[in-house]
């Protein structure tokens, strides 16, 4: 009998099967467009490039309206994913959500005592949350080869 | 809970990979399971029991992991 041994990859889903590589694939890419017009968005806004209101609110909300392609993308992803993929990501999301319930209080009442928190401490908590949900997924990816 | 996946693939013949794609899961999924790392849905049960024609109880069995 001859076993598979493929060497492991702990990159998100990179065990799942083809259909959720498709999906994953398709949500990485509708992720990279938001990225790049929220970028580009902040850009011609701060760089004073806007030539109405009207335009400047449309440039302002589009980010958030092309945020549902990716939300829905992932969605499907998760809907159709490997039963074990969607525990490996449920187990990671819970994660990146109790890190952001230990994190957001505790920068908000260090505040409040007046610590002094640096001016990046709005891009804190979300940027726990990815890291915790990435690290969670790749946990659950090493844990379940 | 424990099951004897791994020995039924065996005497078939049959790798993770390919008892994967007829149960259409990852292999990483057929492996947690081989392994009791993971146990499967109650319908994943029901497609394994049905590839290899036998009963849920015939394949997993009651009791603690090993």
């Amino acid at each position: 009998m001859t076993e598979t041994n493929t060497p492991p990859n702990p990159a998100i889903c990179s065990q799942g099967t083809q259909r959720d590589r498709t999906n994953l694939r398709r949500y990485q890419v509708s992720l990279l467009i938001w990225a790049v017009t929220l970028l580009a968005a902040t850009f011609l806004i701060k760089m004073d490039r806007v030539t109405s209101e009207a335009a400047g609110i449309g440039l302002a909300l589009l980010p958030s309206l092309l945020a549902f392609v990716p939300a829905m993308a992932f969605l499907r992803f998760l809907r159709e994913a490997d039963e074990l993929q969607r525990l490996i990501q449920l187990q990671a999301m819970a994660l990146a959500l109790g890190a952001a319930f230990i994190v957001f209080p505790a920068v908000r009442l260090l505040e409040s005592v007046g610590v002094a928190m640096a001016t990046w401490r709005n891009d804190v908590v979300p940027m726990i949350v990815i890291i915790t949900y990435m690290a969670g997924t790749i946990a659950g990816q090493r844990r379940y080869r | 809970m424990k099951n004897r996946l791994k020995v039924l693939r065996a005497e078939r013949d049959w790798t993770q990979e390919r008892l994967a794609t007829e149960l259409d899961v990852s292999r990483q999924t057929v492996n947690a399971i081989e392994t009791e790392k993971y146990d499967p849905s109650l319908p994943l049960a029901f497609k394994i029991a049905a590839t290899f024609g036998l009963h849920i109880e015939d394949i997993f069995l009651r009791g603690e992991r090993t």
